[in-house]
């Protein structure tokens, strides 16, 4: 039922992302992990020690024009001014959204004009949208505001918990979904991450899920959700119960989770596990 | 006819104004073509009285176009008449006074068919270029006003009557208007008519004649009768399976996109192939008459990276995430008692303004973009109701509407 992101291997690369990964890359290097070394690099060339401000990187990446428009209808796009690396990009973000989705709105657009400058005879033509390119795009953003060696340094003496992650939320200004998803691909933490929606009827409905089965599931304990939304100040609820799911053709499943949960803002923030949430112990290897 | 709204009217009459200028007529030739005295002509485009509807049908079928079309197909009228486009061999035959008067002559036998008892309510009525833009009796019309008015006329008038004479100079062009416009048409032809009229697309009633203009031309009127009888069923076939079809907002659409882009137009229509005159016809008229080719929508849609839906303007309503979207809210609103319905409207309102700017690079383009417009579902629509909810409580305060 859990599941990794294979780092190892090029499976599912599309006609872009194989011409990207040949070119920029060694063979053995994954896709994820050349994007990773591309946003590395650019972090030395950039000389930026902290990752808060995204000028520098912007300017080393040639994207000479920033603009915000609430009226774009989407996160943000990046377009080049001309017709080639060189002539350099115009970068768009939505600024209605939250200031840390603006952040890796920018992050992720930077990412993109590593395969602008890479594979320039698919991205300076018209070309669909990339799914494989987009997920990569995701990771090198996060690879950039949350650079490995620092976050390793952070939570290593830090425990499994919601405290720890809304700390590396602040630290890096990213939203706390971000920071898992950061510790995940950095497989520092094994845990899943769900997100709660209180409906206006009352009812909480999951909203998203970080590392497990896509599936709606529910808690069996359904005071659990309603106590830890009643006290919003306070620290997460901790313990451990049951979640499940039943599907209308019949598939259901239950499983007993050790569980941390807490209200932030208008939604209620669970991570939870198999085994109990403990303290970090940092990898081997980032990569296995 | 029914009086027209202020608003019918307001729109009728800019647009009137827009075609008049676009087409560079003087009121004088407007008159001429309409039948509508100057005089009244000017007060109309200075706005110094409000033109009748059937002053306004007079106009607008002077420039080829039909009253009900401009206001988007409203049901304004029951059709009054079925107007058919007159095709005929015009330069070639005048400068013979014979064949003229064979052509003549045909063209009032023509029009004796479609005055058929049989036809009322609505009557035909035939247009000939002859009355209106006849080379030697109208000299002062430009060729490219001569060509936009019948090309108008060509293609958005009901039916399409093709003479196709020996020679069959002067109607290939009307032929291939029809066929990219779709029109019913009758063709009458006779056995030595040329390859490239016989092997065209136009799906057309033939209605065989013989002779020819020098030695007489002998037409059974019934199988002209017959024709035309063919003619209106189609023609209401038509009209229901394409209703609100008119797709007036392209042109605006597209002078919206190209001013975003460059202003060039000069240099966009020579990418396109077009000259520019053709490009002013694509954003000033309505688009039954510029009528763009599947090919040229495709190109403009590279040059522009838009989707041709999006040019089109008419791919958005069946897009599946919008219909997925739009079940979701309805199953939401549904599932969730107590909702302010002014609320839940504007969220919906404001999601499908958004995703509808975001469609605009949906397909493909050279712009990378980080989209988070998928599929709606009832959270999401929660979600932003509940923002939407506070910034109102923050607000005025306005009272609430329920869903009834």
């Amino acid at each position: 039922m859990r599941s990794n992101r294979d780092s190892s291997k090029r499976g599912g690369a599309t006609q872009l992302v194989d011409l990207f990964a040949s070119r920029a890359g060694c063979t053995d290097r994954s896709p994820w992990q050349i994007v990773e070394d591309l946003v590395e690099q650019l972090r030395r060339d950039a000389s930026v020690a902290s990752a808060l401000s995204l000028d520098r990187y912007l300017k080393a990446r040639n994207v000479f024009e920033t603009r915000a428009d609430a009226t774009i209808g989407c996160d943000g796009y990046i377009e080049p001014i001309g017709a080639s690396f060189t002539d350099g990009f115009r970068l768009v973000v939505n600024d209605a959204a939250p200031l840390v989705r603006q952040r890796f709105t920018m992050a992720h657009e930077i990412c993109h004009t590593f395969f602008y400058q890479i594979v320039p005879e698919i991205k300076f033509s018209r070309h669909p949208t990339d799914s494989f390119e987009e997920a990569l795009c995701n990771h090198g953003a996060a690879a950039l505001l949350m650079p490995a060696d620092d976050v390793l340094s952070h939570v290593k003496t830090r425990d499994v918990s919601l405290d720890t992650l809304e700390q590396m939320s602040e630290r890096y200004a990213v939203s706390m979904e971000a920071a898992f998803l950061r510790m995940r691909a950095l497989r520092i933490w094994n845990c899943e991450m769900t997100v709660w929606h209180r409906m206006t009827t009352g009812e909480f409905v999951l909203d998203r899920i970080h590392g497990w089965l896509k599936a709606d599931w529910r808690w069996a304990d359904s005071s659990i959700p309603d106590k830890a939304w009643s006290r919003p100040n306070s620290g997460p609820l901790s313990g451990r119960s049951f979640v499940y799911f039943e599907r209308s053709d019949g598939c259901s499943a239950a499983e007993a989770v050790y569980y941390q949960t807490k209200r932030r803002g208008d939604s209620l923030i669970a991570i939870w596990g198999p085994k109990r949430l403990r303290a970090f112990k940092k990898p081997a290897s980032l990569f296995f | 006819m029914d009086n027209l709204t202020v608003e019918q009217l307001s729109f009728a009459v800019a647009t009137l104004e827009n075609l008049v200028n676009a087409r560079g007529l003087t009121q004088t030739q407007l008159e001429h073509l309409s039948g509508v005295k100057q005089s009244q002509i000017s007060k109309v485009l200075t706005h110094q009285a409000d033109p009748s509807p059937e002053v306004l049908i007079k106009l607008f079928k002077a420039l080829g176009l039909k009253l009900d079309d401009i206001l988007h197909d409203a049901p304004i009228s029951s059709a009054s008449e079925l107007l058919g486009y007159l095709a005929t061999p015009l330069t070639a035959v005048v400068t013979s006074p014979a064949q003229n008067a064979e052509l003549e002559r045909i063209v009032g036998e023509l029009r004796r068919c479609a005055a058929a008892d049989e036809f009322v309510n609505p009557r035909f009525s035939l247009y000939w270029p002859g009355d209106y833009t006849h080379p030697t009796r109208h000299p002062d019309f430009r060729p490219n006003q001569v060509y936009l008015t019948d090309r108008s006329r060509a293609s958005t008038f009901d039916f399409i009557v093709i003479f196709c004479a020996s020679p069959s100079y002067g109607v290939g062009q009307e032929n291939e208007i029809a066929t990219q416009a779709g029109l019913p048409a009758i063709r009458l032809i006779h056995p030595g008519i040329s390859r490239m009229m016989s092997g065209s697309f136009l799906h057309a009633i033939d209605v065989e004649y013989a002779g020819s203009l020098e030695r007489g031309i002998t037409l059974e009127s019934e199988h002209v009768i017959k024709a035309l009888r063919q003619i209106r069923k189609t023609h209401f076939r038509h009209r229901a399976l394409f209703r609100g079809m008119n797709g007036n907002d392209f042109g605006k659409r597209l002078r919206g996109l190209l001013d975003d882009r460059s202003g060039d137009y000069q240099g966009f229509a020579t990418d396109l192939g077009i000259n520019l005159l053709y490009l002013e016809s694509l954003m000033n008229e309505p688009f039954t008459v510029s009528n763009p080719s599947a090919r040229l929508l495709k190109r403009m849609s590279s040059l522009l990276n838009v989707s041709v839906g999006h040019l089109l303007g008419e791919a958005f309503e069946t897009d599946p995430v919008l219909q997925e979207s739009l079940g979701s809210w309805n199953a939401w609103v549904d599932a969730t008692p107590g909702l302010d319905a002014g609320i839940a409207n504007r969220v919906k309102k404001e999601w499908q303004d958004d995703y509808g700017r975001s469609r605009k690079h949906a397909s493909a383009s050279v712009v990378s973009q980080r989209n988070n417009n998928g599929t709606m579902r009832s959270t999401d629509w929660d979600k932003k109701y509940q923002d939407a909810l506070k910034k109102s409580k923050g607000g005025n305060g306005a009272q609430q509407q329920g869903f009834f």
